[in-house]
């Protein structure tokens, strides 16, 4: 059996009370803290995987495994980066899971043409939410074999 | 954005509008060619036939001097020693021979008025009528074709010494009074003529010269008319183009300022699900990590209060989502299929099966259903939603809920849907009131709880579908709603 690699996770969402219970239930579902880090908005999110900016010498920045991208963003949304990611060459083989409260038929056919690998609607339920997810864990982190990167 | 490019397209509209006026004005001119068109043949060939009546009233005329000429004159001085000849001017005791007295009457009348040229022509003419014989092809023709048919006159319209003329040429019959005189004249070149023989012909040359310019300057009038009508026509149609692409232009302006306040409505409803949805998840997140976290801290009374928010939470999404929900069945488009109801019902009660069980209802269907013209999606809504409320309001020991449907009448064929219960009923006063939306007539908690949009949103879905709903209920009863889908 192969060693169980842990897998980064970056999360890109302007709401705290959203990113804590995400990070809640994660942590709940057993990630380790130090493999998730959090952007809160586009811009910060671009400059994290292009390490520039804030990011540039920054030791903490890591190839993501998975992104965990919110629609609804101040400044650069989560369509611009979902788009940015999918069109360059070096990051388009990360996983984007869009997590967003937008229930838009528009948003969902939008994204999956960009090249969302799924796309999760935030349950408004506390439990539900917690329990989406765990299962969102289970599968990309558990069950799905992603790329290594470089 | 899809449905809001499907509600208006008014440059389509207008473009329409300019293509009708375009065909309408072709229409008009086609029209005007056809109605000129057959005036100017129907006017020819009531010329023509005049022109032929005329002709063979005047050959008639001609014929019938001669033969009384003949008859009355000539035959009665027959061996009274004057002489019957064609030079009878330049001799004494002479009197006219009937063909050359005949030329010279119509030659007399042409001069006069007519312009008629007459000619008598034979192939056996007597030798001092230098131009006896037939001198053209139309003579030779007429000569050839009355000898095979001496009943029929021959006719052409043809151009005769430079100008349009009827030529008309029937046959120079020889009658009983002449026989006897042209086979015992001594220059007569052929002598054996029977009665009823082919003598020659007698051609009227009847002039078309005069009725041309008649016809021409008559129909010159009426086509000046007719283009005056046109032209009268065209500023009308151009009077009332400008008209339509006036009101085209304030519909256009309309439609777009419809488009931009649907957009907006269409925005607010995102912002409504989405900004407004944000922070409720946050107060149910908040109070839901409270009650996890701060578990042993709480006493029994705030972990209720809690609860209670959770559950208002809960509640006020359903109301978002709801009012979403019929903003957005107001607006986007219904996609009509044929849809058989059987199947359609069975996948609900199918998926309703448990709300069935739990109220220990039954569902009677006891006809065949139709098949109709509908949005299927919308319309599985619909009997869903009054399935629902047929199974949740009910109190009754046996409850059923039966679904049926009537015919309209002979002529319509689109059937009247029904879905009736047993159950309690609405009060006479309430009837209309269920279809507001948030409208409920019980309290919160009964009857398994809603948020009183479902029969909006059935009444929405009916009225895109051109259709109508209606209620009949007897309190304590039943209840049965009727629709038709048009």
């Amino acid at each position: 059996m192969s060693v169980k690699i842990s897998i980064n996770i970056l999360m890109v969402e302007d709401s705290d009370i959203d990113f804590e219970v995400t990070e809640r239930a994660l942590l709940k579902a057993g990630m380790k803290k130090e493999n998730l880090f959090r952007c809160c908005d586009g811009d910060e999110a671009l400059d994290f995987l292009y390490r520039r900016g804030d990011f540039e010498n920054n030791e903490r920045v890591f190839r993501p495994g998975i992104i965990l991208l919110d629609l609804n963003m101040p400044g650069t949304d989560g369509r611009e980066v979902l788009n940015e990611i999918k069109t360059d060459e070096n990051l388009k083989d990360i996983p984007v899971l869009i997590l967003t409260t937008s229930t838009d038929e528009r948003d969902i056919e939008s994204c999956y043409k960009m090249g969302a690998n799924t796309y999760i609607q935030k349950p408004v339920n506390f439990s539900g939410f917690m329990e989406a997810v765990q299962r969102i864990k289970d599968f990309w982190v558990e069950v799905a074999i992603l790329t290594k990167g470089k | 954005m899809v449905f809001l490019m499907n509600t208006f397209s008014p440059k389509l509209r207008f473009s329409t509008q300019n293509r009708d006026i375009f065909l309408l004005a072709l229409f008009m001119v086609i029209g005007l060619y056809l109605i000129i068109k057959h005036f100017t043949s129907l006017t020819n060939n009531i010329v023509k036939s005049t022109a032929l009546q005329d002709a063979a009233m005047y050959s008639e005329a001609l014929e019938e001097f001669r033969t009384i000429y003949t008859a009355q004159v000539v035959n009665r001085l027959v061996g009274q020693g004057i002489e019957i000849s064609h030079d009878y001017k330049n001799k004494e005791k002479a009197i006219p021979l009937p063909a050359t007295l005949s030329m010279e009457l119509a030659d007399a009348i042409s001069k006069k008025s007519t312009h008629t040229l007459s000619r008598l022509y034979s192939d056996y003419p007597f030798p001092w009528r230098t131009e006896g014989g037939p001198q053209d092809a139309f003579e030779r023709e007429a000569l050839a074709e009355l000898r095979r048919n001496p009943e029929k006159p021959f006719y052409k319209f043809e151009n005769y010494q430079g100008l349009p003329y009827l030529r008309y040429a029937v046959a120079d019959l020889l009658r009983e009074s002449c026989v006897d005189c042209h086979n015992n004249h001594p220059e007569s070149p052929k002598r054996d003529w029977k009665t009823g023989d082919v003598r020659g012909v007698l051609e009227v040359n009847w002039p078309m010269e005069t009725f041309n310019a008649q016809i021409k300057s008559g129909l010159e009038k009426s086509k000046q008319m007719l283009w005056v009508i046109t032209i009268f026509w065209l500023m009308l149609l151009g009077w009332m183009m400008y008209r339509i692409q006036r009101y085209s232009k304030v519909l256009n302006e309309k439609a777009n300022e419809l488009a931009e306040s649907n957009q907006e409505l269409d925005d607010f409803a995102y912002i409504a699900s989405h900004d407004l949805k944000e922070p409720l998840r946050g107060i149910h997140n908040y109070s839901s990590i409270i009650i996890e976290d701060y578990q042993d801290k709480l006493d029994s009374e705030g972990k209720n209060r809690l609860t209670t928010l959770l559950r208002l939470t809960k509640r006020m999404e359903n109301l978002i989502n709801d009012l979403l929900y019929f903003s957005r069945v107001g607006r986007t488009n219904i996609n009509l299929e044929k849809t058989d109801l059987n199947p359609l019902i069975a996948e609900i009660t199918d998926s309703l099966q448990v709300l069935i069980a739990e109220n220990e209802v039954e569902i009677r269907i006891e006809q065949t259903l139709p098949t109709i013209f509908c949005d299927q999606v919308k319309i599985q809504e619909v009997f869903h939603n009054l399935l629902t409320n047929a199974i949740k309001y009910n109190d009754k020991e046996s409850k059923w809920v039966e679904i049926g449907f009537q015919t309209q009448s002979e002529t319509e064929a689109n059937p009247i849907l029904y879905v009736r219960d047993n159950g309690i009923g609405i009060k006479e006063n309430h009837i209309e009131k269920v279809f507001k939306l948030f409208k409920r007539l019980h309290g919160r908690s009964k009857f398994g709880g809603g948020t009183g949009a479902g029969l909006t949103i059935v009444k929405k879905i009916i009225q895109r579908h051109g259709g109508k709903i209606w209620i009949e209920s007897t309190y304590n009863q039943g209840t049965t709603f009727f629709f038709t889908i048009n």
